[in-house]
């Protein structure tokens, strides 16, 4: 199958479903000469002109809002933080408003947006620029939240939350923008709410986002070693959370460890823990368990940069901790 | 249309102090000496992760400081190592802390992105773009409860600029007179984005208007035409008078960062750069006013060129903080 690389798979989602509705246009920092600071929105202004890409001043808060309003007169804005810490500028915007309206105006109003936004520690560039902040969304009902971790979700994923009729959120990471991987030339989607199980296993069930997915695959490929069979299952969505295909998962593994790069207290791992301990504790050996980024704030220092988060080597010492 | 030039304030032009001036343009050589090392030290991946060089601010930042008085205090923006050097800041730190180094100033955690030297009385550079501007507002307030008679420079980006806390803050400041100097350094890009297209103001200066302070537009690489309103707008504020805002016009050079090409630039910008350059501006003022010979600065450049090498050679030789210590230090402690 062809390869694109992550940022190429988001590009051709949004030039398809641009090409396909007039109604999607998008809003942000840099996104029109320059592309996007990730290359998201490469060619888009040539391709659909400064109408319908709009490049905006430093206005994060403002970026939302507008693009809140204009959903609700029926356009269908992809908004686009190039770094999630950004996002706490337009706090306001999203926790009070984008998930908000359509429960204060039950069947009157819709809010088809989407919010791109990426996160993640890399290249030493410090505490305001490497941040994973997911589970502040989760903990706003009235979002929808999506994590891709391959090009291949990344694409069908984007495409599907521009067509939900609800606000959504596209959490992307910025390790992976260069990621290869196989994409269709043929249309298709990946529907919002379905966690996908990148790798079978017996012994223990890993359930990893984003960019740890990847460390995860490889912690589960050297515990082949040691002789232990991991099971690799990555949400893709959080909010809504597929709760059966991780209850099925721990059914078969009895054992569960949640992994993300968002430092631990509090992180989407909690959640998932919870909802595990709920559903699932019957199953269960033994506690799920949380492998997730040190609570702190983040050095600017790419030499402690590793401390602070998981690594495939430190999944595979922490499952054979567990399973030891 | 209004007249932008009429709603502007113009700083009483003092005449040239040839001592100071020498001064001034041995800072403005130092950061650009010590920028090119810094850009250097980025390609041999020496400094890893961000690096937003002063390159074309650098009478900007070192007229501004020297506007200041010795207890005054600074916020610079995230391109603003300028302000650090012309404060006097260690350059041996300066170097150690861009390299990650334990012995920089912040133990090798804040890098160029949230860098903040105390001890020249320099606050923390911000990763978040504008939100020094309340936090300076902050300080105004302590200045005003201490009766300490200090002001604080603010100083932001021309991007920047386009967020809320800009209005925010300057109206806070204006309806409690607080002792604080608002200084846009308008570089005429912010990222991608030209000033022209971000900012619905021909001067960010007018805005001040609206907020009821003086606005000033200035060239912002002519060192002493920043240096005298700097120190009419910082007099003022010590006097009682609150804030004002100056918007510092200068070219950037180049790309945003050192790894940014900057496809999107006109090229006749790129080739007219040594129109703008500071340091071009400054050396020939000083020429001209006979304050200084080629060979003072040739002499100048050797000595600070030495200086620099000293620094870059003493922070590469630091060590990088050890893992475990970090580890055992921040450990659930936050
Ligand atoms: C709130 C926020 N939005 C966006 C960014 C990303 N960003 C970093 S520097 C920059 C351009 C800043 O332009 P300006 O303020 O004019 O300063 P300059 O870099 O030109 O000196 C942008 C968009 C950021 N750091 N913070």
């Amino acid at each position: 199958m062809r390869q694109l690389q992550y940022n190429e798979a988001l590009n051709e989602a949004l030039i398809e479903e641009m090409t396909r509705d007039e109604k999607v246009i998008l809003i942000g920092e840099d996104v029109g000469a320059y592309g996007g600071v990730f290359k998201v929105s490469k060619g888009l202004l040539e391709r659909f002109g400064p109408e319908r890409i709009r490049d905006t001043p430093i206005c994060e808060s403002a970026i939302i809002g507008t693009a809140t309003g204009a959903a609700l007169m029926g356009m269908r804005p992809v908004a686009e933080i190039s770094f999630i810490d950004f996002i706490l500028l337009a706090m306001d915007q999203i926790g009070n408003h984008v998930a908000k309206i359509m429960q204060i105006a039950p069947g009157l109003l819709e809010l088809p947006m989407v919010i791109r936004t990426e996160g993640g520690v890399g290249g030493g560039i410090g505490c305001q620029h490497s941040q994973s902040l997911e589970a502040l969304f989760a903990h706003l009902p009235g979002l929808k939240i999506v994590m891709p971790s391959t090009p291949y979700d990344a694409k069908g994923l984007l495409k599907t939350a521009i067509r939900d009729n609800t606000p959504v959120m596209c959490i992307e990471n910025k390790k992976l923008y260069a990621l290869k991987g196989p994409v269709p030339e043929e249309e298709y989607f990946v529907p919002i709410g379905k966690a996908d199980v990148k790798r079978e296993g017996k012994d223990i069930t890993i359930i990893a986002t984003s960019f740890m997915v990847h460390e995860a695959l490889k912690a589960a490929e050297a515990l082949e070693k040691d002789g232990i069979s991991a099971e690799v299952v990555d949400p893709r969505t959080l909010v809504p959370l597929d709760v059966d295909t991780l209850v099925a998962s721990v059914k078969k593994t009895a054992r569960a460890l949640v992994v993300h790069e968002a430092v631990e207290r509090c992180g989407i791992g909690a959640e998932i823990s919870a909802v595990l301990n709920e559903k699932a504790y019957d199953y269960l050996d033994g506690p799920v368990l949380r492998h997730a980024g040190l609570n702190v704030s983040l050095p600017q220092n790419w030499h402690l940069e590793p401390v602070c988060i998981p690594s495939a080597d430190s999944i595979r010492e922490k499952v054979k901790s567990i399973l030891g | 249309m209004v007249n932008a030039k009429e709603l502007l304030t113009v700083a009483k032009s003092l005449p040239v102090d040839p001592e100071l001036f020498r001064g001034l343009f041995r800072q403005i050589l130092e950061v650009r000496l010590f920028e090119e090392e810094t850009i250097q030290l980025f390609h041999s991946a020496k400094i890893i992760g961000y690096l937003h060089p002063s390159i074309g601010n650098e009478a900007a930042e070192v007229g501004a400081t020297a506007g200041l008085a010795k207890a005054d205090i600074i916020f610079p923006t995230h391109r603003g190592h300028g302000f650090f050097v012309a404060r006097g800041a260690s350059f041996e730190k300066l170097m150690a802390e861009l390299m990650g180094k334990e012995a920089g100033y912040c133990k090798g955690r804040s890098g160029d992105l949230h860098m903040v030297a105390p001890e020249v009385g320099i606050m923390q550079v911000q990763g978040i773009l504008g939100s020094q501007l309340p936090q300076a507002v902050g300080t105004g307030v302590a200045h005003q409860c201490q009766k300490n008679g200090r002001v604080t420079l603010c100083a932001f980006g021309d991007g920047a600029a386009g967020n809320g806390t800009f209005h925010e803050s300057l109206n806070l400041a204006s309806i409690w007179k607080l002792p604080v100097v608002f200084f846009c350094v308008n570089n005429g890009w912010a990222a991608s984005f030209p000033f022209t297209k971000s900012t619905s103001a021909a001067t960010n200066a007018i805005r001040a208007v609206g907020y009821s302070m003086p606005g000033y537009d200035v060239d912002g690489t002519d060192v002493w035409q920043v240096y005298c309103t700097v120190k009419e707008a910082a007099e003022r504020a010590r006097a009682g008078g609150g804030p004002s805002l100056i918007q510092a016009n200068t070219v950037r050079w180049r790309g945003h960062d050192p790894s940014d090409t900057a496809p999107y630039r006109p090229k006749e910008e790129l080739e007219t750069w040594d129109l703008h350059d500071p340091v071009r501006i400054a050396r020939k003022q000083a020429l001209d006013r006979k304050l200084l010979s080629e060979a003072d600065i040739e002499k100048l450049k050797g000595e600070i060129g030495k200086k620099i090498a000293q620094a870059v050679e003493w922070g590469l030789a630091q060590a990088l903080p050890a893992r475990a210590d970090y580890l055992a230090e921040v450990s659930g402690k936050f």
